[in-house]
């Protein structure tokens, strides 16, 4: 087993991103893990400093892997000991992904992704039961004024939904506290 | 139970991939054990609508 020789005349490739790995060669252990916040804002936004996988049980929780309860007699007959492939073209390997060519003993890799999207709030928009009203910054105490980008993009005070949200001011705290 | 492979001639000409992502593999090779991972997380809570506030950053 693991004996074959893996022959590549040509290899292209684009973007190795992202804990992600092109090997030339053999391998005994493989092991690759990678973790993303992907956060969408309807407007281009961005405070810097904000973010952290301790906040969300996606990049915690264990996976359980199926339990191999049946003993396997594996027997394999290499009849021609090389593996070829003229040509490969692959625009991207991303996200604790491997390419390799070449033979891998163990292989072990993980990606855990949080995605979240935030839209702009129009003045009549009402509040359905999925959508989290939330507070001004102001109103959190996380310090922004450190923040390399400016909050001034959500000023809200002066504008018509600032009597939405203070009106809302209360409900949406205990919401928040949850 | 029993398992019995012959590998016989493997040639193959082009391979066109667009992407190799989020906890996969393309290999070219022989592997004995393999284990994948990946998880993706969005439920309704992560669609927010209103001010856009910062996530709570590291404390």
């Amino acid at each position: 087993m693991l004996q074959r020789t893996s022959v590549v005349d040509k290899l292209s490739v684009n973007v190795v991103s992202f804990s992600s790995t092109v090997e030339i060669g053999d391998v005994t252990y493989y092991q690759a893990l990678s973790r993303a916040l992907a956060v969408q804002r309807q407007r281009e936004l961005f405070y810097g400093t904000e973010g952290h996988f301790k906040n969300y049980s996606v990049f915690s929780e264990p996976i359980v892997l199926p339990p191999i309860t049946e003993r396997v007699e594996s027997h394999f007959e290499n009849l021609k000991p090389i593996i070829k492939v003229q040509h490969i073209n692959i625009t991207g390997v991303s996200s604790a992904s491997l390419l390799q060519v070449g033979n891998c003993r163990h292989l072990y890799s993980e990606a855990r992704i949080k995605h979240i999207r935030q839209l702009e709030q129009t003045v009549n928009t009402p509040v359905g039961e999925n959508l989290i009203q939330l507070n001004a910054p102001s109103q959190l105490d996380i310090v922004t004024s450190e923040s390399p980008v400016s909050v001034t993009g959500t000023d809200i005070t002066e504008s018509e939904i600032s009597d939405n949200v203070s009106n809302n001011q209360e409900p949406s705290s205990t919401q928040n506290d949850e | 139970m029993n398992f019995q492979v012959y590998n016989r001639e493997l040639q193959v000409g082009e391979l066109k991939i667009i992407g190799v992502a989020s906890s996969s593999i393309c290999l070219v090779g022989d592997a004995q054990t393999i284990q994948l991972a990946a998880t993706f997380d969005t439920p309704a809570e992560s669609l927010i609508i209103g001010p856009f506030v910062p996530l709570h950053p590291k404390i």
